[in-house]
């Protein structure tokens, strides 16, 4: 049972994601960050439950077609509008796909609105700061903030009685396991600007099927949103008076706290008093 | 965690089949009858194998649905029933929750499972065959069901009441509940036992 689980949805798209950097990694950079990430969980997504129909019917089933969307985007030749323009209409597609079947059938006209608007909004938050932190930040540690959020995640989906939204985020952690592993070969990984689309398009994705179709508190969706930026910002204020390796360590120590907090909210909600494991 | 899955599908099929059944052991000349399942004594129960050692069971709780058998013109027999998915009742809250999520049952966007007959046809001195459609997690499958009539008696207020039991199986990952399959078994059998009121 735990050994296929593993192989495909955590091997496999570690796989697959260093291979497409090792292939593409010297060429075209960010593109191939965030082709190795979308080639990478499309790949778990497919061995473990195969493809998922085009139009999907369970509204989840959109972040794989957007992640992929997200990457094929990527290695266009745009201009930074275009990209931008590209990027927000995915962000926008994403929450009114995801979101239709509360629109439609549990929301008033305004709620919905509001909702698909305010997830829009938290998509691109979440994505446009982390590719422009990821590029002042060091090839080395971005993967790192951005592995770590993805396990965080992946243990907060989890314990918000979903294990196949918790899948899905371990699958993005294992694509950035693999890079964050090349980004110590030189000249491997670049993050930056068009790097993060299918990164940003599932975990926000996935947060939107954990909040509002499972069981994820939303205090710990605020913490996962936040935590990888906060991770950059406490980094670069501790540069300025501690050397690098000094600096990168307390980033990624405000990331623990944060991603601790987020699980931790998540199992005091969802965890009852009395064991009744199953 | 896995098991609830295809029950609730099932259980409308047999109240489907249960209602013709009703309907059928009257003979050709009898008049037309409509049956509505009374939701405090129907029930699905769905039976599932976990791990590939035990069978694992669990109910669905609220059930609704009419039907009117009308042996004299087939063409005017009905069938419609409808499971509530939150309804799910395995015993184990955590479970329960688990089910009800995105893995599985997915009730925030799929509700309800309903069941559309489209044939009735007599099947043996006490049962009848369905056939309908389906409508699981959004997906609509047509499905036969075998119902078998129970008994006939009279209700607290002297009204007739008639029961019936179906039974059928599907696949879960036919209408896109693919979770665990292989832990979980893919083959959910459903028994959906009610009881009717003639109207």
């Amino acid at each position: 049972m735990i050994l296929p689980q593993v192989l495909w949805g955590i091997l496999l798209p570690a796989v697959v994601a260093g291979v497409v950097l090792l292939f593409l990694g010297k060429r075209s950079t960010a593109a191939a960050a965030a082709m190795a990430v979308g080639a990478g969980y499309a790949a778990g997504c497919f061995a473990l439950w195969g493809m998922p129909p085009f139009p999907p019917i369970d509204s989840g089933d959109w972040i794989f077609w957007l992640a992929i969307a997200a990457a094929g985007v990527a290695p266009l030749p745009l201009p930074p509008r275009a990209r931008r323009l590209a990027g927000a209409a995915i962000a926008c597609a994403l929450s009114l796909l995801v979101l239709l079947p509360l629109v439609r059938r549990s929301w008033s006209a305004p709620l919905g609105v509001a909702a698909v608007a305010g997830w829009s909004a938290a998509v691109l938050a979440f994505w446009w700061p982390l590719e422009r932190l990821s590029i002042g930040a060091g090839a080395r540690f971005a993967p790192v903030v951005l592995w770590g959020t993805a396990a965080g995640m992946s243990i907060a989906l989890v314990a918000a009685r979903s294990a196949r939204l918790g899948q899905q985020a371990g699958m993005v952690a294992a694509a950035l396991g693999a890079a964050a592993v090349l980004a110590w070969l030189p000249e491997r990984v670049h993050l930056g600007r068009g790097s993060l689309g299918p990164y940003a398009v599932v975990l926000t994705g996935l947060l939107m099927v954990g909040l509002h179709f499972a069981q994820l508190h939303w205090a710990a969706a605020i913490l996962l949103l936040a935590a990888p930026a906060a991770a950059f910002g406490a980094r670069s204020l501790a540069a300025r008076r501690c050397p690098g390796a000094a600096a990168a360590l307390a980033g990624l120590a405000l990331l623990a706290l944060l991603l601790a907090g987020a699980v931790g909210v998540q199992l005091a909600t969802t965890t009852s008093s009395s064991y009744e494991g199953y | 965690m896995k098991y609830a899955i295809a029950f609730s599908s099932l259980a409308l099929l047999l109240g489907l089949a249960a209602a013709h059944r009703g309907a059928a052991p009257a003979s050709a000349a009898e008049a037309p009858a409509s049956y509505k399942v009374d939701p405090v004594h129907s029930m699905v129960i769905f039976k599932v194998k976990h791990m590939g050692a035990g069978n694992f069971y669990g109910r669905f709780n609220q059930v609704s649905g009419t039907f009117t058998i009308d042996d004299a013109d087939p063409s005017k027999n009905r069938v419609e029933f409808e499971v509530k998915a939150d309804s799910i009742d395995t015993a184990n809250k955590q479970r329960e929750d688990h089910l009800k999520g995105p893995d599985f049952f997915n009730v925030v966007q799929f509700p309800t499972i309903t069941f559309k007959g489209k044939e009735i046809k007599k099947a043996g001195e006490q049962s009848h065959e369905v056939a309908g459609d389906l409508t699981f997690r959004g997906v609509t499958k047509p499905l036969k069901a075998k119902v078998e009539k129970v008994g006939t008696g009279k209700g607290r207020r002297g009204e007739t009441i008639t029961g019936f039991e179906a039974t059928f199986t599907l696949k879960r990952s036919d209408f896109g509940m693919n979770f665990m399959v292989g832990p979980l078994g893919d083959e959910i059998h459903v028994i959906v036992s009610t009881e009717c009121t003639t109207s």
